[in-house]
């Protein structure tokens, strides 16, 4: 029923006065905005922000939050796993290590499966004295040139090498001999096997020898590492580790 | 007053299209500001507009849980602003009522219940008429005469029978009769002090 109609339905027990006076209250108003429009729309704008007024979230509040609290626990368990394993990465399994310590429960640290290597990873030309002196010296199976590395004697040691076989007044068998012993700190016992050049030719076994390969006075001088009568020796030839070590320990 | 696309306007409002939703308000707030007009006049100025925000704001929070036609969705409006007009007379702690209707009328420039005989009322004069009314008459005036609901929504509205919405709709509608024709029976809320607006629930 519209408002003409409860007019008319008024008229019936009512006079024109009436009717005049309730045509008067329900006249129509001017289009357009009115009063009140923009305080009701700022309502509307906070209670449907624009960024999902297009579409609805499909998703129930209440699986969402099941479904993030199931992924943070698969996170956290696989970080606890790997922490247990001790496969994280150094830092990350030092944190683990403390925290879960804290909590009683033990997890290996991150040097655990280290295998004895230092735990300032990548800091090997600055170790002090005390964890130089704990560590095992090397061994016959590491090349010189390793040994030499993390003797901390070392430093400029290559130049006085380098300056003896220069200046030693000493020849062939007696000067690789002469200059493996102050490379190894006296411990090579080059040349005392006799000179390379009686070594016998072809065994197999003696071809990686150091003191048979070595021919010392070629090695350390570079300048004669490129003579004909040295380098072309077959037995001297393609052995690369041991022209670079000639005091290798025997 | 019936519109056929208010479904779809309803659906996109609830959706969140804005424009829908200024449709929507238009259509209803002439009929809500008279209405809270009306019966507040006796109240600090800009009673009737802060009711009205506070209806919409109201109206914005439960519009998506609304279902209902044009009509359905018009009485629910009202059925909140008519619980926040209701709060805002508690907190105002003011009597409703002035016991000289004619001197409201003069005040409100509503002509003389002769000379209203003989000319016609504007909008605001005609409101001020019937906003003298006791509250409960006033009410149902406005809600039937100038909201346009019919007795079965007025009655829904005001909580009331719809036998009590047609008695009162005949008693106001006689009552503005003797203002018109300046009878010398005045409509004071000391003869109906149950229908007091402080009776208005």
């Amino acid at each position: 029923m519209t408002i003409h109609e409860h007019h008319q339905a008024a008229a019936e027990t009512s006079s024109e006065r009436v009717r005049s006076l309730l045509a008067a209250a329900s006249a129509p108003t001017e289009p357009g905005p009115m009063p009140g429009e923009a305080e009701a729309l700022a309502a509307f704008r906070a209670a449907h922000p624009p960024e999902r007024s297009p579409m609805k979230s499909t998703l129930n509040p209440a699986k969402a939050a099941l479904a993030a609290s199931a992924a943070v626990a698969l996170v956290l368990a696989g970080a606890f796993s790997a922490a247990a394993a001790g496969a994280l990465p150094g830092a990350a399994q030092e944190t683990a290590h403390d925290v879960l310590s804290k909590i009683g429960v033990t997890v290996p640290g991150p040097n655990n499966a280290s295998d004895g290597h230092p735990d300032d990873r990548g800091s090997s030309g600055q170790v002090d004295s005390e964890e130089e002196g704990s560590s095992p010296a090397p061994s016959s199976s590491e090349t010189p040139a390793e040994a030499t590395e993390t003797d901390e004697d070392s430093p400029g040691k290559g130049a006085e090498i380098s300056e003896l076989a220069k200046n030693t007044e000493s020849t062939g068998v007696d000067k690789g001999a002469e200059i493996s012993t102050l490379a190894s700190g006296g411990k090579s016992q080059a040349g005392q096997h006799g000179a390379a050049a009686d070594a016998p030719k072809g065994p197999p076994e003696d071809a990686g020898k150091p003191d048979d390969a070595g021919k010392p006075d070629d090695a350390g001088k570079p300048d004669d590492a490129g003579k004909p009568e040295d380098a072309g020796k077959p037995d001297d030839a393609g052995k690369p580790d041991d022209a670079g070590g000639p005091a290798s320990p025997r | 007053m019936h519109d056929a696309d208010f479904p779809v306007r309803l659906r996109a409002a609830q959706a969140g299209d804005e424009l829908a939703f200024a449709e929507l308000f238009r259509a209803v707030q002439p009929q809500l500001l008279r209405y809270l007009g009306a019966l507040t006049s006796n109240l600090a100025d800009g009673t009737a507009d802060d009711v009205a925000a506070e209806t919409w704001v109201q109206v914005v929070r439960g519009l998506d849980r609304f279902r209902g036609d044009e009509q359905g969705f018009r009485a629910w409006v009202f059925t909140i602003a008519r619980a926040k007009l209701v709060d805002a007379r508690r907190r105002s702690g003011r009597l409703p009522v002035p016991d000289d209707v004619e001197q409201r009328l003069a005040e409100v420039g509503v002509p003389s219940a002769a000379e209203a005989v003989e000319q016609l009322l504007t909008t605001e004069q005609a409101l001020a008429l019937v906003g003298s009314l006791p509250a409960k008459h006033a009410e149902v005036v406005l809600l039937r005469y100038v909201a346009g609901f019919d007795v079965k929504e007025t009655a829904r509205i005001l909580g009331r029978t719809e036998g009590a919405v047609r008695v009162t709709a005949h008693r106001a509608l006689r009552r503005l009769e003797e203002i018109l024709v300046g009878s010398s029976e005045r409509p004071c809320v000391t003869e109906m002090p149950s229908e007091s607006v402080r009776g208005v629930k």
